[in-house]
């Protein structure tokens, strides 16, 4: 079958947006990680200069690499980046749950209302939203308030600065991004099936683990993926709800960037959080396969 | 109605409305234990719906639903003691036939092996042992709606329902899984609710069967009672072809001018009826033969249908008479026969 002309026309748009927004500053990173940083503009040592042999001569450097690797920092912020991207990924997924669950199943008038609740934070800006939550989390803050008002606790807690509050602060933000596939899923499930499992003797808990969750696996994985991916290189939220032990990936490299001015180990690390990501991509491709092969 | 021993399935004065219609009205049904019961109507006549208030997949806005006299009303459907199988199957796609067949008996806490001899058991009874371990995606249509079955009936429902079993099945396929669907049903011998619209499988799965119609019982009877004995037109015209003439009162009685038929007033209808005849009841008379009633007819078509004939006639009053003989008959267009048939072939229907 021949393809139209139209279609391949419209096929190029996302290649040559790839090539454009993707391979064009990868290629810059990958060049700029080759070199050595410099005090001049642009920050960056040239990658081949000419010898007084009066031949071009390659000056690049493995230097910003080796540093990668021989500096505990960046493998604590690569660690710290898995950690607090993996916690925030388990965090979605229990919280998404059940909501997601909850609005597919709403009756029909319902699911609108519901979804818009989910995606209307978007309508503000990010950067308000976590500016709100050290609102909220502070030691006088409303959460600290309430709880001392109630009598729970008599001394402020400390959530602010820490660990905990980025992982707040990072689950709510991505919150929205597994709740809306999770939804998808579910709301694509047959009602023939769920029913068929109530029939023969399954409990509505039951349905759930063994029909509904097994089934809107595709809709998780996509929704873990959303939220893991832009977790990994997060630099807002632990930048305003963080403390001194929450360094991530994001952090380290805009310290790179901006306070060491270090382009090449900016760049290098840069290349390095790109490869870490494409891994679960790349699964996440090969299941989507294997799932297309089943249905 | 008093409780008859026999009645296992005891359906009473259910009710399911949806906004404003109701989709079953006040219906009272007795089904005896063993018995294949067929709901049968056209689509939106509420069949479906009463199916699935017995499995309490549908709450009733009044009446009762009774198995074995103990009222299951009001039980869940995972806590009732009937099994259905959906018209789509809705067979689990993540799992193999036998853990589809097993999903019913794992929810029961059986012992590891009783489900595996129970899932064995069914797997022999749908023929489906070499495609135990297949997905549903990887079977046919034919396959599909084994193991829908196997799974329904793996608990040992008390009750069996069927939601249009066959209908997702082309043609061909439909005739031969029908003829295994009885098969099996007999062979299980388990009281069994079976919804469906097309009459030929009605007629051939039931023991009885209920003619539904805009949420109401119609007519409820043996297949050859609804064939034979119609309540009224609509019942009569769901079966098949009819030769249908107009009827009018006269001397207490009613008169049919077609046929020059007059009937003794046992009915007290109105002042005019329908009187049918199906076309396989009507007779060609030789010479010397005679019948309960006769009348002359002019033979204008003659069609050979392979294991039928059918002639299409034409009676002196103008009126046309369909008449399904032996294929061996000989009765040329042109002629004019004499046509015989017995006093109970003929039926008055009101409407």
């Amino acid at each position: 079958m021949k393809t139209p002309a139209f279609v391949r026309g419209v096929a190029l748009l996302p290649l040559g947006w790839m090539s454009v927004f993707l391979l064009l500053p990868v290629a810059i990173l990958l060049r700029v990680s080759l070199a050595e940083p410099r005090f001049e503009q642009p920050p960056y040592t040239d990658l081949f200069a000419l010898a007084e042999s009066g031949r071009w001569a390659f000056e690049g450097t493995l230097q910003a690499w080796r540093w990668l690797l021989e500096d505990p920092t960046y493998r604590d912020a690569l660690l710290g980046s898995l950690t607090m991207a993996s916690l925030t990924t388990m965090g979605c997924l229990l919280l998404a749950l059940p909501m997601a669950w909850a609005i597919a199943r709403a009756p029909m008038s319902w699911r609108t209302p519901l979804l818009l609740a989910v995606i209307l934070p978007f309508w503000t800006s990010f950067l308000i939203r976590v500016y709100a939550w050290i609102g909220l989390l502070k030691p006088e803050g409303l959460i600290n308030a309430a709880l001392m008002a109630t009598g729970l606790i008599e001394q402020p807690l400390l959530i602010l600065h820490s660990n905990a509050a980025v992982l707040i602060g990072m689950t709510y933000a991505y919150l929205p991004f597994m709740i809306l596939p999770l939804y998808a899923t579910f709301s694509r499930l047959d009602e023939d099936q769920l029913q068929a499992a109530a029939d023969l003797g399954a409990t509505p808990w039951q349905t759930f683990w063994r029909i509904s969750l097994p089934l809107a696996w595709p809709g998780a994985l996509a929704g873990c993926l959303l939220v893991f991916i832009p977790a990994m290189g997060e630099f807002v939220v632990p930048d305003l709800l963080g403390g001194p032990e929450s360094y991530m990936l994001g952090t380290a490299l805009w310290n790179e960037f901006f306070r060491n001015a270090d382009w090449p180990t900016a760049s290098a690390l840069a290349l390095t959080m790109l490869v870490v990501l494409l891994a679960p991509l790349a699964l996440l491709q090969r299941l989507q396969r294997r799932d297309e092969v089943v249905s | 109605m008093g409780a008859d021993p026999a009645t296992f399935l005891r359906i009473e004065g259910i009710t399911r409305r949806f906004g404003q219609v109701a989709a079953v009205d006040a219906v009272d049904i007795d089904v005896a234990r063993g018995e294949t019961l067929c709901l049968l109507g056209p689509s939106g006549c509420g069949k479906s719906t009463l199916l699935r208030t017995i499995a309490g997949l549908e709450a009733p806005d009044s009446g009762r639903i009774l198995i074995d006299g103990e009222d299951v009303t009001a039980l869940p459907p995972h806590r009732r003691p009937v099994n259905m199988m959906f018209q789509s199957y809705a067979l689990f796609p993540h799992m193999s036939v036998r853990r589809n067949i097993a999903f019913g008996l794992e929810r029961q806490r059986l012992a590891r092996a009783a489900i595996a001899e129970r899932v064995d058991e069914m797997l022999a009874l749908a023929s489906l042992e070499a495609l135990a371990d297949r997905r549903p995606h990887q079977l046919s249509g034919g396959q599909r709606q084994r193991v829908a079955l196997a799974r329904a009936l793996a608990r040992h429902p008390r009750v069996l329902l069927l939601d249009e079993p066959l209908a997702a099945l082309d043609r061909q396929l439909r005739e031969r899984t029908r003829t295994e669907l009885a098969a099996i049903l007999e062979r299980v011998g388990v009281t069994c609710v079976l919804v469906t619209h097309d009459q030929e499988e009605a007629l051939t799965l039931a023991d009885r069967i209920a003619v539904m119609r805009q949420g109401r019982v119609a007519q409820i009877g043996t297949p050859s009672e609804i064939y034979d004995e119609p309540a009224d037109r609509a019942v009569a015209e769901l079966f098949g072809t009819l030769n249908l003439f107009p009827a009018t009162a006269r001397n207490g009685g009613l008169h049919c001018a077609s046929l020059g038929l007059s009937l003794a007033a046992g009915t007290d209808h109105a002042d005019a009826a329908t009187v049918a005849i199906r076309p396989e009841r009507l007779r060609i008379l030789a010479g010397d033969e005679h019948c309960d009633h006769e009348v002359q007819a002019h033979v204008e078509r003659n069609e050979f249908l392979g294991a039928a004939r059918l002639l299409l006639l034409r009676l002196p009053d103008g009126a046309t008479m369909r008449l399904l003989t032996d294929p061996r008959t000989r009765a040329e267009p042109g002629n004019d026969v004499r046509v015989g048939f017995d006093a109970h072939a003929v039926r008055v229907l009101t409407q």
